[in-house]
Parts: structure tokens; sequence; C-alpha cells
């Protein structure tokens, strides 16, 4: 785009970090970390970088109603440390917040959870959205300007400031919370195959979840020895997911996917696995449970105290990904919503 | 070095809410308590009932109201189950005012 004018309201601030980071943390618009600031200069040559027009209405975000134009986009995405080119993928992850039914429950609830993102596609390898291997040493630009450009576009459009976000616990993965799916060690469909996008199409999903689990099997196992291991570590009492709400996600690391896919588990296999063994025993759930359960649940409480109790209401419930890198170590998401997953349009380009 | 910087030069992060404020108000609030009666609806989440009690308490001694308590688990919902709605039309012919508690 030749030529751009913003039209957001200016604050009386100059272009210096440490009075916008003040005031910005003063004033509810940050998230805790330094940004940089929104400046006309930098949101206009960000805008510059793309086709689309400032006032384009991406979304309206719950429960503040805030209008998500893609100025208010490319100011946070400004303030999180994004490059221009990561703009596709932040709008389309706010195109999948907003077709989130519950979203305004999300943004307000005490119940601990965040923004998820995987990414798919090409896209994923050119901006350096990393898979996840190596993430205790190594920081990705990427993943982490993304995932926080999303979450202070949330702030500061969808919150309604001082009383929206009431989660019993914050937790890192508020900040950083964007994956790329391991193409090259996934023996199976990738996600947004899965789910219906071509291979080469640039797609972002977006889940709510909760902090995710570290599942760890360390000895030489069969396929049916590890998924039996990988179901005992999904079933708990302690779980929404288990009253029959939302939905689970399994990430595997590459080796252990790969040992699945070897035994004949397609990711249909695995799910139907999950489902039939990650139970529990209805009496584990004490009397006063059943006001809990969603109605079609409570069949489970009304059996027999031995009846066992399924993780989700159907294996359609648990969905697969493939991240991270070498090692026996995968990460299993317990309770949440979505998959909500929209198609990256490519508009912006690097400057 | 701030002091000296060009200033009015930071957009504004936050956007305008379509419709408003995003708060919303439904009807106007009642003049005064006395003799009102106020339905209280109880979610079930661990102590709503304590709370729930201690604000009944507190109303019915301080301003006069006459409660209503209304326990979700009795009408067979879940915590996050929203009341049917002729459950809730019912309520709100019933009685002046209603205590939810939120959250937990």
């Amino acid at each position: 785009m030749d030529s751009v004018q913003v039209r957001s309201s200016r604050l009386d601030l100059p272009d210096d970090v440490e009075e916008v980071y003040a005031y910005f943390e003063a004033n509810g618009f940050g998230d805790g970390h330094p940004v940089i600031p929104p400046t006309v200069e930098r949101v206009e040559r960000f805008l510059a970088a793309g086709d689309l027009a400032p006032d384009t209405e991406i979304a309206v975000l719950e429960p503040g109603k805030g209008v998500a134009t893609v100025e208010k986009i490319a100011i946070s995405a400004v303030m999180a440390g994004c490059l221009p080119q990561y703009m596709d993928v932040v709008i389309a992850a706010i195109q999948a917040q907003a077709a989130f039914p519950k979203q305004g429950n999300a943004m307000t609830t005490a119940h601990s959870m965040s923004p998820l993102m995987v990414v798919n596609g090409p896209i994923a390898r050119e901006l350096g959205i990393s898979s996840g291997a190596g993430g205790s040493t190594v920081s990705w630009r990427a993943n982490a300007a993304i995932a926080r450009a999303v979450r202070l576009c949330l702030i500061n459009l969808a919150g309604i400031p001082g009383s929206t976000d009431c989660n019993t616990f914050m937790w890192l993965p508020k900040y950083m919370y964007c994956v790329a799916e391991n193409d090259e060690g996934n023996p199976w469909e990738s996600f947004a195959v899965e789910k219906g996008y071509a291979a080469d199409d640039d797609v972002v999903t977006l889940f709510w979840k909760e902090p995710a689990h570290h599942v760890e099997v360390m000895w030489e196992t069969t396929p049916a020895e590890l998924l039996a291991a990988f179901s005992d570590s999904m079933c708990t009492v302690a779980s929404r997911s288990s009253y029959g709400e939302g939905q689970v996600l399994f990430g595997f690391c590459p080796d252990q996917a790969q040992l699945c896919a070897s035994g004949g588990y397609s990711k249909k296999d695995v799910k139907r696995f999950f489902f039939e063994n990650a139970r529990k025993p209805a009496r584990a759930y004490g009397p006063k449970a059943w006001p809990h359960f969603i109605a079609e649940w409570q069949k489970f409480y009304t059996a027999t105290p031995d009846t066992m109790v399924p993780m989700v209401r159907s294996p359609e419930q648990i969905e697969i990904i493939v991240i991270g890198g070498a090692g026996p170590n995968s990460l299993y998401f317990p309770h949440g919503y979505g998959p909500f997953s929209r198609k990256i349009e490519r508009r912006w380009r690097a400057r | 070095m701030s002091t000296q910087a060009t200033r009015g030069i930071v957009l504004l992060p936050r956007a305008e809410a379509r419709g408003g404020t995003g708060r919303r108000t439904t009807r106007p609030g009642l003049a005064d308590l006395k003799g009102k009666r106020v339905a209280f609806i109880d979610d079930s989440r661990p102590n709503a009932d304590v709370v729930l009690a201690a604000y009944q308490a507190l109303l019915e001694q301080k301003y006069g109201i006459r409660a209503t308590v209304v326990h979700k688990v009795d009408l067979g919902l879940r915590i996050n189950e929203a009341l049917p709605k002729e459950v809730f039309d019912k309520i709100v012919s019933e009685v002046d005012a209603g205590l939810v508690a939120l959250g937990s």
C-alpha cells in the first residue's frame, strides 16, 4: 500500500521506551513486558507493507466488543515486536478467536486458559515459526511476537479494562503459546490436511487451553504400551473435560508419533485408543459430582460405581498435533476448546 | 532525553467498543429495597451458598427485603448451565430483583 494514514488517537507520549512502558502499564494497555512504542511512523510503515486498508474491520471481540481493525491489530503487533510479515498470521488468529462461540466466557473465566496457536503450511518455515524444539534454550521471535500480539489485541480490543481476566492463576503460556506443526517429523497427515485444507495452504488453528502437561516415557515400548502410558496421564478426575465438556489435545513429539505410526496406528486409531483407555471409575468422582456433569455425561454417574468414565464425549473431541524435536517427551493439553482454524491470506510482505 | 523528544506520536492501542462501552444495563435500579422480593440464585459452586446466605441475612436485616432462594442443583442444572427460559421468566415474574454469584 503506497500511502497510509493512521486515525487512532495520539497519546501525549514521546518515542521513549521507558516512558511508554510505564504509561501503558499504568493504563492497562500492556502485558507486563516492555513494548516497542507504537508511534505513528512505525505503525504507518507496518501498514504500508500490507494491502489492507487500516480501517478494514477484521472482527468484533468479546466481551468488550472492541472493533479489531487492521490498524488496531497493527498497533498491538508493533508493541509485541512483530515483523510486518507476521501480520497475516496475527489477523487470521484474530479471525479464529472471533469464531469461538464462547470467546467472551474464555476471556472472563476463573479457569486458567489461554489461546494456543498452531500454524501449518509453508508460511511457518518462511517466518521462522518454530515447532518448539529447543524451546528451553532458544528464543523464537516469530512464535513469541505472534503470540504476544494476539494477547495484546485481546487485552486492548476484547477486554474491559481492569475487569475481564479473572483467571485464578496467571501462567507462562499467556505470553507464548504459538507453535508450528513439525512437518518433517510428522508421520501422519498434517493437522490442517486432516481438517480439509490443502497441503500447501497456510493455516492457523486456535485453541483455548490449560497449561500443557509434559508426558515422558524413557524406556522401550511397543506402540500400545506407549499409548497406554499416555492414556494413564490423560485420565484425571480433576479436569473439566472429564465432566463431558470441551476437548483435549495431544502434542506428540516426532519420535513417539513415528513409533505409533510404525505400529499401524493412524491418528484416528490413536484417538480411539485414548477414548477407550483414558478413563476413571465413576466412584472416583465422589457423591457431589453429578451436577457438574453435562446431561449426556450423567449416565456414567448413574451407572455402577465401577463404570469407567471417559475423558471426553467421543474420539472426535481428541485432537492430535506433532510438535517439538528429538526426545521421548510429548505434551498433553488437558482441557479446552477448539479447534478454530482459518486459512492465512498472504497480504503482508517483508520490509 | 525524553523531555526533548517530540510528544504526541504514540498511538492509542485500545479500540472503541461497538455499541458503547460494553457494559450493559437492562433496567433501572430499585429506589429502595424495603419489602422487595429478591431472588438468590445459587449456582452450586463451592461456597456460593455461604456467600449468598451472608448477603441474604444482611439485606433482610438492614433493608427489609423478602428473600427467595433458588438452587440450580435442585433444578437439575449444572453450574455453567443457564436457567431455562421458563424458569427465568417465572423468577422474573415473582421477584423485584435477583442476585447471582458469578465466577468462583
